[in-house]
């Protein structure tokens, strides 16, 4: 097996909403991409799984997609972030960062015991 | 919130699916495209480019199927797949669905019709506006408070625990005065705690109607709008007002010839005319449940009607009397106002009224206390009265849809077995464990279903028959209407699905089981050894043997009960005696006029042909109620101690038309009038027990006190005659002629021996009675046969039922123990036919199949009998003449289980020694 991570669960929501509030709207196989580069390919998806979180997101009303020509003529839905999606994100990375303190000084507690 | 909207999300998305797949397949498209193009770019061929872009992908009907799934209900759609599924099943299997919906229909019908007779009699409100608003006052009391009233008229219930009474009526000026000041109620009403019969005049023949008089508010505050004309108002509620009534749908159907014009036209009620102003709707009859009115008339009339018949206590016109506590107080409460609020307002209220009649508050302990009940279901004690035997009933028919699950839940576990290689297979394919639990469950679920409409149809006409035998064959009215609408509605399909998932779950997860390698390897024939897979099957043939049995004992009390009834010694020859009864103090009769009334009606009865004797007396032996009195014996009782006599009223002929022998002295005859010495014929009962058996010819009886006495001489002893109720004992009884009480009876009862059939003479009778005088009807003709069966209607009707669920029950049990053992055998034929060719005879075989079901027998009644014992002590009160533990009931019950359940148990066997060696062994 290579070295890439699987994703976390859960995790896929909080990177996807990151990345639209980020990049502005953006359709599904440029999201793909941007996972993968801001990860540095180590992050191992099967960009299929993106589209029942893009759905996931959809019916909570945390993002809103449209129709629309890629940057490439391609006919292609293009994804934005709602109101209640920044406010979702905000909440979550906060939680998100608490929760990655609390792993990480348990583990560097670990250590010094 | 947002599992909410997610929900709503999807639920629209259902509506338009196909587009959804359609957008992410062009979603997808175009993403696998772009994928590709950037692999060209990289330098791929055209096939590289394409596989790399799917391997990056990742599994696009994964993503679909995800994607479908989430963008509907899954729940939704697999529900509605496994309803498309179990209906081909059940198609393919017509014969199982067939016996099935018919087993529950049989279960879930009783139970439905037993339901809507509780709903009916114990949980409908009245139909009238709102009637979750209504609450009617009581007080209540430990002893009688003599200081405050004179009178009571109307019903009280006394609390065995707490020996507190309850109280329903007050007096008038309370009424008033709650009226008038209180703050939560939206309307306060009264109508007349005793509800009357009275004589009608219609088109020159006279009848007998109900009668309740009620205050000027009664309608209005109940929320009743008049079908014709208008109902009675406050300005017809006054001493000034003219005499109007109210006539109700019924009687207006029944009496009047539905005349659309009736509003205005007059009706004597006791001789006198009132102008008939409205007739009440079609579903209200009044506020007593099985106790429905014909006429409604104001308050003040009736207190007038009151006064002229001499009903009078303090010489006061009762409305202003504070003594006479005679009216029922309701009230419509405010909407927001709760019953404790009003409880506390009422009480104060009453207080004032008291003290205000009173002269001075009283004291704490001797105050009556306020209550508060609702009156949504109107008043009347149905609820109490009919609580326990409907419980029983209930309890009764929830057994039998217990065993029809318990027969069900055998045949889809036998079924299960056929279907294992199916089920396996579709395991075996990757379906999931639940997935196939949930659709077997499905499938039971509909079953029941069907079984519930089945239901509902036999529930249709049990009703009507349950109305039949309620109403002894339509002879005695029962006003209650059983409903089948949503309440009931709601009832059945409870009931089915909770059928469906009791019969269902077993065999469903025990379907699903199975030991896939082992099952898909076998034939169905030969899988499983004798006995092993049928334990389930066993158990519930057992535990229908067990319930049936409780059914069956507890069907035997009763009908035992009514036999033992039915066989009770009454004291006289029930045969060719015809009662009714006349009321001709409502018409005004009084003192000399009043007894000749009587006399004449006598004599002229005496003389029609076909009569052999005529009596009359307050009331009939049997099923018209009762009176008591106390008095003191010269000699036999101790200064100031008084014993409780019942009493009958009599004139002359009455010991000689029932053929009551009087086995000392003599009876009471015409020569007993007002001028003669006073005296009294008494019974054995009586002489048995407070003269110790001595002779007590010329002992005087005192009724009166010691200052007043009121003495009469005992000039005869009568054999000893039930009183009331064929169930009670007889009491210690006194005989005093009619012409020597107080006053003369307003009513009487008559009593004709006919030589033959005593119905041919009704017309005769009749027409003497309207010679005398045409506005007093004959009321209540009917013989002493039916009077003493009307007793015993519901005795009856429980004997009935009960043996009707009893023997579905039996029948039952014997279906599932048929269906058990025939399915035991089939799957051993091929064991058996080894056997047989190894040597084994028809008898073995046939004793071995035999012996096996009567294990299923010997189990069931093991569990049954302990079970029926405990049980039946539930029954006790309804019983007569026998224990609960009854062992002629029990041991009968016994046998009638076992020679049945042979029967069904021997047909399989036979069918097993039957079996062709040869064949069997062939057989897969």
């Amino acid at each position: 097996m290579d070295s890439r991570t699987e994703l976390l669960q859960g995790t896929l929501d909080l990177i996807v909403l990151n990345t639209l509030q980020g990049m502005g709207p953006m359709h599904g196989y440029g999201i793909a991409r941007r996972i993968e580069q801001v990860s540095g390919d180590l992050l191992q998806m099967n960009q299929g799984t993106l589209y029942p979180a893009l759905l996931r997101l959809q019916q909570r009303g945390w993002i809103a997609s449209k129709w629309g020509v890629s940057e490439n003529n391609r006919r292609a839905r293009f994804y934005s972030i709602t109101k209640s999606g920044q406010k979702q994100l905000a909440n979550e990375t906060k939680s998100w960062e608490q929760m990655v303190g609390i792993i990480g000084r348990l583990l560097r507690g670990a250590e010094g015991v | 919130m947002t599992w909410l909207r997610t929900l709503l999300a999807r639920l629209l998305s259902m509506f338009h699916k196909e587009q959804l797949a359609h957008e992410l397949n062009e979603e997808v498209e175009s993403h696998l495209e772009m994928l590709v193009e950037e692999n060209r770019r990289k330098g791929m061929s055209a096939d590289d480019a394409r596989n790399t872009a799917l391997r990056e992908f990742g599994g696009v009907t994964q993503v679909r199927e995800k994607y479908r799934e989430m963008s509907g209900l899954r729940f939704m759609e697999t529900l509605s797949q496994d309803v498309r599924f179990s209906f081909r099943m059940l198609r393919r299997n017509p014969g199982f669905t067939i016996v099935v919906v018919l087993l529950l229909g049989l279960g879930i019908g009783v139970n439905t019709s037993i339901f809507s007779l509780i709903d009916a009699v114990m949980l409908r409100l009245l139909p009238v506006k709102q009637p979750q608003q209504l609450v009617m006052l009581n007080w209540i009391s430990k002893d009688f408070p003599r200081d405050l009233l004179n009178d009571y008229e109307g019903n009280n219930t006394r609390d065995e625990n707490t020996g507190l009474t309850i109280n329903y009526s007050f007096s008038y000026p309370s009424f008033e005065h709650i009226r008038d000041h209180n703050q939560s109620f939206a309307s306060t009403f009264a109508f007349a705690g005793n509800s009357d019969e009275v004589n009608v005049g219609l088109n020159g023949h006279a009848d007998n109607a109900t009668l309740q008089a009620v205050s000027g508010d009664f309608f209005e505050g109940m929320g009743v709008q008049a079908m014709l004309g208008r109902m009675i108002t406050r300005s017809d509620d006054k001493e000034s007002a003219p005499p109007v009534a109210v006539v109700s749908y019924s009687f207006w159907q029944r009496k009047l010839g539905q005349d659309a014009a009736i509003a205005g036209k007059s009706i004597v009620v006791n001789g006198s005319p009132l102008t008939i102003i409205g007739v009440a709707p079609p579903e209200f009859f009044g506020y007593q449940l099985g106790d429905s009115r014909d006429l409604w008339i104001p308050l003040s009339l009736y207190a007038s009607q009151q006064a002229q018949l001499g009903n009078l206590n303090n010489n006061v016109p009762i409305p202003k009397d504070a003594k006479t506590w005679w009216v029922q107080i309701s009230g419509r409460m405010k909407p927001g106002v709760t019953q404790n609020q009003v409880r506390a307002e009422m009480a104060v209220l009453f207080g004032e009224s008291i003290q205000l009649s009173n002269g001075h508050p009283l004291p704490e302990s001797q105050a009556p206390k306020l209550g508060i009940t609702s009156f949504q279901q109107g008043s009347g004690n149905s609820v109490d009265k009919f609580s326990q035997p409907l419980f029983l009933l209930m309890a009764m028919v929830g057994l039998v849809l217990l065993i029809a699950c318990a027969n069900v839940a055998g045949l889809l576990l036998a079924r299960a077995t056929a279907r294992q290689r199916e089920i396996a297979v579709r395991l075996s394919l990757g379906a999931g464990r639940l997935r196939l639990v949930r659709q077997l469950l499905t499938e039971s679920i509909i079953l029941a279903m069907m079984g519930g409409t089945a239901g509902l149809l036999l529930a249709v006409w049990a009703n009507s028959s349950l109305l039949a035998l309620l109403s002894g064959g339509g002879k005695i009215p029962v006003g209650l209407q059983l409903h089948l609408d949503k309440p009931i509605l709601g009832f059945t399909i409870a009931i089915s699905i909770l059928s469906g998932i009791l019969f269902g779950l077993t065999p469903a997860f025990r379907a699903t089981r199975a030991d896939l390698l082992g099952l898909l390897k076998q034939s169905a024939a030969t899988m499983g050894g004798p006995g092993r897979r049928f334990t389930s099957g066993k158990v519930l043939a057992g535990g229908q043997v067990a319930l049936s049995l409780l059914l069956l004992i507890s069907a035997g009390l009763c009908v035992r009960t009514l036999q033992k009834l039915e066989a009770v010694d009454i004291g006289f020859d029930r045969q060719n005696l015809l009662l009714f009864k006349v009321r001709p103090g409502l018409n005004g009769y009084k003192d000399t006029r009043l007894a000749s009334f009587y006399q004449e009606l006598h004599r002229r009865i005496q003389s029609v042909p076909g009569v052999r004797s005529v009596g009359f007396s307050q009331r009939g032996p049997i099923g018209q109620g009762m009176h008591t009195t106390t008095g003191s014996i010269s000699g036999y009782t101790q200064p100031g101690q008084l014993v409780d006599v019942s009493a009958h009223t009599v004139g002359p002929n009455y010991f000689d038309t029932f053929g009551i022998p009087v086995v000392l002295g003599r009876p009471i005859g015409p020569q007993d009038d007002q001028a003669a010495p006073h005296v009294i014929v008494v019974n054995q009962k009586l002489v048995h027990d407070y003269f110790h058996n001595d002779n007590p010819i010329g002992h005087r009886f005192n009724f009166g006190s010691a200052a007043k006495p009121r003495e009469y001489e005992i000039v005869g002893v009568a054999k000893d005659v039930k009183y009331g109720s064929v169930r009670r004992d007889v009491p210690p009884t006194v005989y005093f002629p009619y012409l020597q009480r107080q006053s003369i009876l307003n009513f009487m009862t008559f009593e004709v021996r006919a030589a033959g059939d005593v119905n041919n003479l009704v017309g005769a009778i009749q027409k003497e009675a309207h010679a005398v005088d045409k506005d007093i009807p004959l009321v209540d003709i009917r013989t002493e046969i039916d009077v003493i069966d009307e007793t015993l209607v519901l005795q009856r009707a429980f004997a009935t039922l009960s043996t009707t669920f009893g023997v579905l029950a039996l029948l039952l049990a014997c279906v599932g123990l048929y269906g058990t053992m025939a399915y035991t055998v089939a799957r051993r034929t091929n064991e058996i036919g080894i056997r047989m060719a190894l040597g084994a005879a028809r008898g073995t075989i046939l004793g071995m199949v035999l012996r096996e079901t009567l294990t299923v027998v010997a189990s069931g009644l093991v569990i049954g009998l302990p079970l029926a014992w405990a049980a039946t002590r539930l029954l006790q009160n309804q019983l007569f003449g026998l224990s609960a533990h009854d062992p002629f009931t029990m041991i009968a019950a016994t046998f009638a289980i076992v020679a049945v359940t042979v029967i069904a148990g021997y047909l399989p066997a036979r069918r097993a020694s039957r079996v062709d060696p040869m064949v069997a062994l062939r057989y897969e």
